[in-house]
């Protein structure tokens, strides 16, 4: 069997409080803060140089952390609009916020001493949930009560069975955005443990580039996925 | 301009079966706790799993409906 793998915040004194706390897991709570806080840090540290000087993103040539942000939220921005249109502004706040925190927290497995949050169904299934009833506050917002029209079906007299079918299939999205993100993080992370306990050397880098690019395909797909579920919610029933 | 877009197409029929698989599960558990709340096994549970294999070919529809684009590269 693998090694006992050491995880370095599983040592510190917010672990231990946590864990008196029946029925807590702390390691995915604690790992998923510290993206969130290095995510808040980045920020902070981006609109600061912006706001000391605007024009910095066209003067500087050389790799710096705000040119970094500004390709990926550039980017972001710009498949969004080529799937959303108009509207890719007013989502980019919570796609690019979900879709963000996912990549980090993917990433974070990857450094030897980190677990990460995504290898636990309960962070994954948070980040579903929110993208989920995002998706129908959407829907009812911009359609208001005309909304039920997408659950009813072309035919009326369908209507009553067309409309439990429509609620699985939505629970479904839930079911199937958390797992495929859950599975391929938490397979990842333990393929790399086992091959790290079996030959630690030089083996392991191949499953790590493995485990970069599961990572950043499974944190697109899931921003994919969301960009999908919300335009459908925009657009009319038919 | 075709590669990246078949690439995202590639990515969201990937999804799909996963989708599927879910609808079936998410119909069945609804069954067995409609069945446990009425005291009707096994017929919720069988007409449950129906609706689960509905809604599954449902979004197999749906997708193949968006894709058509997929078959006029093909033409070119």
């Amino acid at each position: 069997m693998a090694a006992e793998t050491f995880i370095i915040l599983d040592h510190t004194p917010l672990h231990s409080a946590l864990e008196k706390i029946e029925g807590i897991d702390p390691a995915p709570i604690i790992h998923a803060g510290l993206v969130s806080l290095l995510l808040v840090g980045l920020a902070i540290t981006v609109s600061r140089s912006y706001k000391s000087n605007p024009r910095i993103h066209q003067e500087e040539k050389t790799f710096t952390i705000t040119n970094f942000m500004e390709m990926i939220v550039g980017g972001l921005l710009n498949f969004m609009q080529q799937t959303m249109g108009d509207h890719a502004k007013t989502f980019l706040p919570l796609i690019g916020t979900t879709g963000i925190f996912i990549l980090i927290s993917n990433l974070l497995g990857t450094i030897p001493g980190f677990d990460p949050p995504t290898s636990n169904l309960n962070t994954t299934l948070a980040c579903a949930i929110v993208i989920v009833v995002a998706t129908h506050y959407v829907g009812v917002r911009t359609h208001g009560v005309k909304y039920i029209k997408h659950f009813m079906g072309p035919v009326l007299w369908l209507a009553p069975l067309m409309f439990v079918i429509e609620v699985i299939g939505h629970l479904a999205r839930i079911l199937s955005l958390s797992f495929r993100l859950f599975g391929n993080m938490f397979g990842d992370h333990m393929v790399l443990g086992i091959f790290m306990g079996l030959v630690p050397l030089l083996i392991p880098v191949a499953f790590m580039g493995l485990g970069v690019f599961v990572s950043v395909v499974q944190a697109f797909v899931f921003t994919l996925l969301s960009i999908l579920y919300i335009s459908g919610a925009l657009e009319e029933a038919h | 301009m075709g590669k990246p877009k078949l690439f995202y197409d590639l990515l969201k029929y990937s999804s799909l079966g996963l989708e599927m698989g879910a609808a079936v599960v998410i119909g069945l558990l609804m069954g067995i706790y409609l069945d446990k709340r009425f005291e009707t096994y096994p017929w919720l549970t069988l007409l449950f799993m129906c609706f689960g294999f509905v809604a599954a070919t449902k979004a197999l529809i749906k997708a193949l409906k968006k894709g058509i684009f997929l078959e006029e590269e093909g033409e070119e």
